[in-house]
């Protein structure tokens, strides 16, 4: 029984620390769409409200955004989601919180980037 | 499409003839064309021993072949590889060479007879045997049957001469594909010559002293008939006179269309068959005797001469609107010399030359560039609206440099000038360059270059029907004390030219083209002033930088040579709008520097039909904007054209802001002008202040605070561009 606790955790240990490098890693990567999302929500729904200011050049409307982000979000999901989903099968089938911890972790580099500007 | 025995007859040769000095390989494509021809050529010249091998079947291949084997058939072969040269020309020509075997079975005699029959000399050379004059027109590209728009009387008449002149030393198988063209000019006067009794070695195809006093001894009227009548008829179907027959009798009906075509050319409407009409059919120049009552010239005019000029009969002359840059040669019209020639009652017709000898100097943008600096030279020289100005193609230009080099050229000039001003578009060259620019709609008159008479554009082709000027000799005319050299050009009356003018206008201080050696300086300025307000090389400051959408697309170094490579329209379109041309290149350098992938996505979403209309091109210009501009110039008759209509047009004017950079800047230049009238202001000149600058360059990007925020940083654009161009224009 000790032998197998032993096991367990270090197994549990190596399951958090590889959905910590995937997901930092893709991190980096969803850096861009991110980073997007938050200028887009800065530029657009702020600035329309007077809150924030819009570069002059911007000026074709919503449409162009919705469709870069769509297409760019689209394609991190595409690698996020399954990057994720054969990580906790093959490392973390009984790790708790495993989405909400690899969400923070993939969204903790744009964050850092972020407060890194201010 | 590839024919299986041609492809064995180019096999043949690289077979037969591998590692023979002097025969090269030639390409197995199945495909006839001058490469094979000239191979078989060398492959004869070879079977006859002939050491120096050419792809000219010339007079030492004729005589050799004339010597060793005058008349080859089945009896007769000297080889089995001569034969097979015969049946590669056959299958090369169309006919059936009855295999590639070396034996000059019945099917290449029945191929050899029609091949006869075709060319017009089955009379003269009976049989099936293959002569040396027929086998010389065997190994060249020359059609013997009416090709795709040949005309069957053309035809004819080459059939004809074939028959009658083949057995003269210097006359050789013409082609009979219904085509009149430099070789069959050639050929009519060749039998011209003989009808007038010149002997072999002597006539020489050339319209000389001899030809012509033969020709003055055989005026042709209404009577007369025979040879001299049929080569007279021959010369009016080549000349394209509409009505006329091949004939051999000078009827009413020839009489009635000589009349015509007297009359068109501008010589005495006598009805006959007179020296000045074979003239005129025969050389481009006609009779260069002739007095014009029109004369172009690079020197000039002084009162003296111009009085000299009226006394002498002309009253209409060409002269040029401006100077070749790098070039000495000071011909363009002088201060003062209109109201001098126009005061002595000679009226002016402007031409446009600057380079324009060679085919790469033409294309559609070196057009709308040559447009916009002829309205420019015009509107300085005082020429009133309504004025044609000819723009000239001063060589030779071959038929498919017409197509692919002085038709899209034209196209320009055509597009430029009809938009951008009151002047209409002439064409001076050669009467096929002038016949086809007027065809295609991109002239109205010609000025033809006829002295020219051995340009391949001028032989075998006829006077233009729209011509205007017709150039025929160049000569020296003493005026009192001084003597002058001009183009003596007869006149048909299409054009007459100015005999007043306005006073002309010139731009202050205006733009001149680029300098490329201060290129790195100015890249190095711009860029330093953009990475000042947060526009780095490329890309933005972080991912947070709304310029950091800009990482993927352009950076500063490509923006701004994106600008520079298109100064010459700016720089014209500033001189001929009056504006500083850093007022148009500053928006758009700026939105090529800021394109993004939301404008891609925009663009995309405009084609997938989701949205209407988006900021597009060089200059991201919303089409509705473009209509409201080019509206608003057409309006204010800055601009020719018809009202585009903000609905109907919206999607291609998109597509042409989208798709046509030259479109597109030349927009963003008229988007100046009507961005002044909606702030209320004048319109803008070369002198403008900063203040206005600044709130034009805001207005480009609409209104509102975005908008000054945009002037704000254009402005200082602006201003690193005129660092450079002030100098540069003498400011």
């Amino acid at each position: 029984m000790r032998r197998s606790a032993v096991s367990d955790t270090s197994s549990s240990l190596r399951g958090w620390a590889v959905c910590a490098a995937v997901n930092l890693l893709l991190g980096c990567v969803g850096a861009v769409p991110f980073g997007l999302t938050a200028t887009f929500l800065l530029v657009h729904p702020l600035a329309g409200l007077g809150l924030m200011s819009r570069d002059p050049t911007d000026n074709d409307g919503v449409m162009p955004w919705l469709i870069v982000l769509t297409v760019l979000l689209g394609l991190f999901a595409a690698l996020w989601i399954p990057a994720n989903l054969l990580v906790r099968r093959t490392r973390g089938a009984a790790l708790k919180h495993y989405w909400l911890v690899s969400t923070a972790l993939v969204l903790l580099p744009t964050v850092l980037y972020g407060l890194a500007e201010l | 499409m590839a024919d299986e025995m041609v492809l064995a007859a180019q096999r043949f040769i690289n077979e037969t003839y591998a590692g023979v000095s002097g025969i090269p390989q030639v390409t197995e494509n199945g495909q006839t064309g001058w490469p094979t021809m000239y191979a078989l050529t060398r492959c004869l010249q070879y079977e006859l021993g002939i050491t120096a091998l050419s792809d000219t079947f010339g007079p030492t291949t004729l005589s050799t072949l004339t010597s060793r084997w005058p008349s080859i058939n089945a009896a007769t072969a000297p080889s089995a590889n001569v034969v097979r040269i015969i049946q590669s020309g056959l299958y090369c020509k169309g006919y059936d060479g009855g295999g590639i075997d070396g034996v000059y079975s019945d099917r290449v005699s029945a191929s050899v007879e029609q091949l006869k029959a075709n060319a017009g000399v089955d009379s003269v050379y009976a049989g099936d045997a293959m002569v040396p004059k027929l086998f010389k027109a065997l190994l060249n590209m020359d059609a013997y049957v009416t090709i795709s728009g040949g005309s069957d009387t053309v035809r004819s008449i080459q059939q004809w001469m074939n028959s009658r002149y083949i057995g003269r030393s210097d006359f050789f198988v013409i082609p009979c594909d219904g085509y009149f063209s430099r070789d069959v000019q050639k050929a009519l006067m060749f039998a011209i010559q003989y009808t007038i009794g010149l002997a072999d070695g002597v006539a020489n195809g050339v319209f000389g002293p001899a030809t012509q006093a033969g020709i003055k001894a055989n005026t042709l009227s209404v009577g007369s008939t025979g040879t001299w009548v049929q080569l007279f008829s021959a010369a009016m179907v080549f000349n394209q006179r509409s009505g006329v027959s091949f004939t051999s009798t000078f009827d009413d009906s020839l009489a009635s269309a000589v009349r015509v075509f007297q009359d068109f050319v501008k010589i005495s409407v006598t009805g006959k068959g007179d020296f000045q009409t074979w003239a005129s059919l025969l050389v481009s120049t006609g009779d260069p005797s002739r007095q014009g009552t029109a004369l172009d010239c690079v020197t000039s005019i002084t009162a003296n001469m111009a009085a000299g000029l009226k006394s002498l009969g002309y009253d209409t002359v060409g002269r040029y609107l401006c100077n070749v840059a790098g070039t000495d040669l000071n011909k363009m019209i002088q201060p003062g010399e209109l109201d001098i020639v126009m005061g002595a009652g000679i009226r002016v017709f402007p031409i446009y030359q600057t380079y324009g000898g060679q085919a790469s100097y033409f294309t559609y943008n070196q057009g709308k560039y040559d447009a916009l600096s002829a309205i420019e030279w015009a509107r300085y020289h005082g020429f009133k609206d309504g004025t044609r100005i000819y723009f000239a193609v001063d060589y030779d230009a071959l038929d498919y440099e017409v197509t692919d080099n002085i038709l899209p050229h034209f196209h320009g000039v055509h597009d430029t000038l009809t938009e951008n001003s009151n002047y209409t578009v002439g064409v001076y060259g050669p009467r096929n360059i002038c016949s086809r620019v007027s065809a295609a709609g991109y002239a109205g008159t010609s000025f033809v270059s006829d002295m020219s008479t051995g340009f391949s554009g001028n032989l075998g082709y006829p006077m233009p029907e729209n011509w205007a000027f017709d150039q025929i000799a160049t000569t020296t005319v003493g005026l009192g004390t001084e003597w002058l050299e001009l183009d003596n050009d007869i006149a048909s009356g299409r054009d007459t030219g100015q005999s007043s003018r306005n006073p002309g206008t010139a731009v202050d201080y205006p733009d001149v083209a680029f300098d490329t050696d201060q290129r790195d300086a100015m890249l190095a300025d711009v860029q330093e002033y953009l990475t000042s307000i947060g526009v780095p090389e490329s890309g933005g400051s972080s991912i947070f930088d709304d310029d950091e959408a800009t990482e993927f697309a352009n950076t500063t170094t490509e923006a701004f040579d994106v600008v520079v490579q298109a100064d010459w329209l700016f720089t014209a379109l500033a001189r001929t709008l009056g504006l500083r041309k850093a007022l148009i290149q500053a928006p758009v350098l700026w939105e090529i520097r800021k394109y993004n992938a939301l404008d891609l996505a925009a663009d995309a979403a405009v084609e997938a039909g989701l949205k209407d209309d988006s900021t597009t091109g060089l200059g991201q210009i919303y089409a509705w904007v473009a209509i409201d501009a080019r509206n608003y110039c057409m309006q204010q008759g800055i601009i020719n054209g018809t009202q585009l209509d903000p609905d109907d047009d919206l999607q291609s004017v998109w597509q042409s802001l989208h798709d046509d950079p030259v479109y597109n800047i030349t927009t963003a230049a008229y988007l100046t002008l009507y961005n002044a009238y909606q702030l209320g202001d004048a319109r803008p000149t070369t002198d403008i202040g900063e203040a206005e600058t600044q709130a034009l360059l805001a207005r480009y990007n609409g209104t509102g605070d975005a908008a000054q925020a945009y002037g704000q940083s254009l402005i200082g654009l602006y201003r690193t561009l005129e660092k450079y161009y002030a100098p540069q224009r003498g400011q």
